[in-house]
């Protein structure tokens, strides 16, 4: 297991861009909402959608330092409605890199999400509805140590519902909310850069994440903790995949100290086990302290 | 041309289908000026996403009424904020 840091530089980094950036959103914050910019830990994988983008310096005892990136960035860019429904498409890239020894990482990913909601139009009065959460996600993959470049898509379902807090914090001081979510996967990866055989494999995934923020009136929304499971069921494995295991599974948990109001800039603290085969991360077992930052609205 | 009073019952009942609150607890917050979805509502992100198919469906109700989507939405962070964008759009505003 690794850990940490560097604190006084993340502190230092943290304060710094917090006093450029205020408790009022600047006129950087309006342009990236009028143009429905957004930057995320992950847009590809929706169990980080919420999590803020993350850059970590890990400095392990007795080991060479390594650093973490996590930033995805997406802009909307068309939607629509129809009845019981609404969509929108947001083309997207995302950059994950890893320069530990061990678990090396370097993919790039760029394509686009198309999210589409639907639900009951006419529920029956004071009933709450259930909605349905659908998106479609394609994108060219270039994983620069494991599978080399290839194409990616996946289709997730997400329920919504208030009463059993899917997606939902509830009102109080505790709140939490659960997000459960199911997936299909599939990915074809040649041999163009990390020397591997071309194949593909098709994936079940299903995860569910529990955010929790235990002090909220008190201590506003600044303290929040997020906990994950994702679950991969891989099928029909060839090329770079065939020796992927059957079964992959990734837990983490984070503690996330917002530094402003908007819940746009935190220092957070990470621990990860397991392996993720959609970012290319390998099994691994670590605990890291991160800046994080989170644009284009806390939602 | 619907006006905002026409439309805040309309919204604040579309509200109380995807929150474990009642109409009068949400207008009353609504009233007070504490209705941020997020913090006095408890909604997640996808919920918000998810107000756009219940208040197009208000503001299409209306002649010339025209859709609200999930990014002018987004864009809201009170109830109050989702009441004067549904008005502009049942008065057929498209933007912002």
């Amino acid at each position: 297991m690794k850990t940490i840091l560097p604190i006084r530089s993340l502190i230092f980094l943290s304060l710094t861009i917090c006093a450029l950036a205020g408790d009022e959103p600047s006129s950087f914050d309006k342009f990236l909402e009028d143009h429905g910019i957004v930057v995320r830990q992950s847009l590809a994988n929706k169990n980080f959608n919420n999590e803020p983008a993350a850059i970590s310096w890990i400095s392990p005892q007795g080991g060479a330092d390594s650093t973490t990136i996590d930033i995805a960035i997406g802009m909307n860019a068309k939607e629509g409605s129809f009845t019981g429904g609404s969509w929108n498409l947001l083309p997207k890239v995302e950059y994950h890199k890893n320069t530990d020894t061990g678990s090396k990482q370097d993919t790039l990913k760029a394509g686009f999400n198309m999210t589409c909601i639907f639900e009951d139009p006419t529920p029956p009065p004071g009933q709450q509805v259930w909605s349905h959460y659908l998106e479609l996600s394609a994108a060219y993959k270039d994983d620069r140590i494991k599978t080399g470049q290839g194409i990616s898509g996946s289709l997730s379902y997400t329920p919504l519902y208030a009463p059993l807090h899917f997606a939902s914090y509830g009102t109080g001081n505790f709140r939490y909310m659960l997000t459960p979510r199911i997936a299909l996967l599939a990915e074809h990866a040649n041999d163009l850069t990390a020397g591997a055989l071309s194949g593909s494999v098709t994936r079940l995934k299903a995860s569910v994440e529990l955010s929790v923020y235990p002090f909220f009136k008190t201590h506003a929304d600044g303290i929040e903790v997020l906990v994950g499971y994702q679950t991969w069921f891989n099928q029909s494995r060839s090329g770079p995949f065939a020796s992927d295991k059957k079964h992959q599974e990734l837990f983490t948990a984070s503690l996330n100290f917002y530094l402003d109001r908007d819940q746009r800039y935190a220092l957070g603290l990470d621990y990860t086990h397991g392996e993720n085969p959609e970012d290319g991360q390998a099994d691994q077992t670590v605990t890291s302290l991160s800046f994080k930052m989170k644009l284009g609205g806390k939602k | 041309m619907p006006t905002a009073a026409e439309i805040k019952p309309k919204v604040i009942d579309a509200f109380t289908h995807k929150v474990t609150l009642s109409y009068d607890a949400i207008e009353a917050l609504v009233d007070a000026g504490n209705d941020d979805m997020f913090a006095d509502l408890g909604m997640g992100g996808q919920p918000i996403d998810s107000m756009a198919i219940s208040l197009t469906q208000i503001a299409k109700a209306y002649a010339g009424g025209v859709p609200v989507l999930i990014s002018s939405v987004r864009k809201c962070n009170t109830v109050t904020d989702c009441i004067k964008l549904t008005t502009r759009r049942a008065n057929g505003t498209k933007s912002p």
